[in-house]
């Protein structure tokens, strides 16, 4: 990875460095990337279940976020960055349901079973798999739910904003997609 | 790199378990190649933007320069002279008054005003004329007169004085009234006056012999 830390611009807001990089300072982009890069990706990846589409989609966002010609006005870096992501990811499975015949059973079972690389080191690599699958397993509002929870660290009113559903509901759909997942995985906790 | 700000509320459904597993499985990252082209992406746009940032400055500097010029030119072309001066008048063209700029409306009203261009004179009274019109000036500005040069505009400051002239009639009333009041040598200034604004008008028979009189002036 060839992103460079700017030590000092961490402890600056998304939303200055945003702003920086608007006006021409591309030093702020690379900070402002480096926070997002792993969580964003992975966000996508596990949503969609699918390494190829998530890479398109990751790409995607953040060419929108870098062309933006009308950026958010006021509010957070992140819901935006995520609310971007989110709209993607459902254009992109709308599409994928009106031009593809497959189910979304085929689809598990693609991603499921990935198979051990050796870029994926984990110390319980059954457990990884079975949080995986389970996570693939949950219905696709709850999924979402959890990894803008888990990967966004984002809040309920922002997951709420996100998913233009109510706060409450995304609280129940955390709490039955944990419910579920810890079901699973009852024996790794 | 797990972003810290916005942490969800006390009553988000808490796993911690779930989470510490969920969070020891996530080192899936972007590929390089994707990292080094969005970097890339973004350089170019942050590049475009610092040349946008000029754009509208030299493009509003560039309106008020060319503004300006226009409204100079403009200036230039439109505004009278600020000094008059013509042969005959170098003294009234040097006084304060006469040096200040003309306001154009004034200056309008000084040209419709102006004597019109002069009649071609014999040149041996045309310099007689021209020999005699200091002296008239100063005269004329001791009475509240001011005789107005044939080759020049009136200047603004005198525009309003002309309409003030004397007739032939008012001045022909003077100049009789100062034969008999015995002043003489007004008299004769306002002969001279009279002469000088019109100068093909002959003198009233009874100024004439007046003139030829021994108390007269028969040079003229």
């Amino acid at each position: 990875m060839s992103v460079t830390f700017l030590g000092a611009e961490t402890l600056v807001g998304d939303e200055d460095l945003y702003e920086r990089f608007r006006r021409g300072d591309s030093r702020a982009f690379e900070t402002l990337y480096q926070r997002y890069r792993p969580q964003l990706y992975r966000y996508l990846q596990r949503l969609l279940g699918d390494e190829g589409e998530a890479q398109d989609l990751y790409q995607e966002v953040w060419l929108r976020v870098i062309h933006a010609r009308e950026p958010f006005r006021a509010g957070l870096f992140r819901p935006y960055l995520y609310r971007i992501g989110h709209n993607l990811a459902i254009d992109r499975r709308r599409r994928r349901h009106l031009h593809l015949v497959s189910t979304d059973d085929e689809c598990r079972e693609a991603v499921a079973d990935p198979g051990p690389t050796p870029e994926r080191r984990v110390e319980d690599a059954d457990c990884r798999e079975r949080l995986l699958k389970g996570l693939d397993s949950l219905p696709q509002e709850q999924r979402e739910a959890f990894l803008l929870k888990e990967e966004g660290g984002l809040s309920l009113e922002q997951i709420a904003l996100i998913a233009a559903v109510g706060r409450e509901t995304i609280k129940s759909r955390l709490r039955y997609a944990m419910a579920r997942l810890r079901q699973l995985l009852e024996d790794c906790l | 790199m797990k972003a810290a700000p916005s942490d969800p509320p006390d009553d988000s459904p808490q796993d911690p378990g779930l989470s510490r597993l969920y969070q020891s499985t996530s080192r899936d990252e972007p590929p390089d190649w994707i990292d080094r082209r969005l970097l890339a992406e973004a350089g170019r746009a942050a590049a475009g933007s610092r040349q946008r940032r000029w754009v509208l400055p030299m493009a509003t500097a560039a309106l008020v320069l060319l503004g300006l010029s226009l409204s100079y030119q403009v200036f230039r072309e439109t505004a009278p002279p600020a000094v008059i001066r013509t042969e005959s008048d170098g003294d009234l063209a040097r006084s304060p008054a006469m040096s200040a700029p003309v306001p154009a409306p004034l200056a309008d009203t000084a040209s419709q005003l102006a004597v019109p261009p002069a009649v071609p004179r014999l040149p041996a009274e045309a310099a007689k004329t021209r020999a005699a019109v200091p002296k008239l000036q100063e005269m004329g500005r001791e009475q509240g007169v001011v005789a107005i040069p044939e080759s020049a505009e009136v200047p603004a400051s005198l525009a309003g004085r002309a309409a003030k002239w004397p007739s032939r009639e008012d001045l022909l009333t003077q100049i009789r009234a100062a034969i008999r009041n015995g002043e003489t040598a007004k008299a004769h200034a306002l002969i001279e006056q009279l002469l000088l604004a019109q100068p093909r008008q002959p003198l009233p028979e009874d100024l004439q012999g007046w003139r030829r009189q021994p108390g007269g002036d028969s040079s003229r």
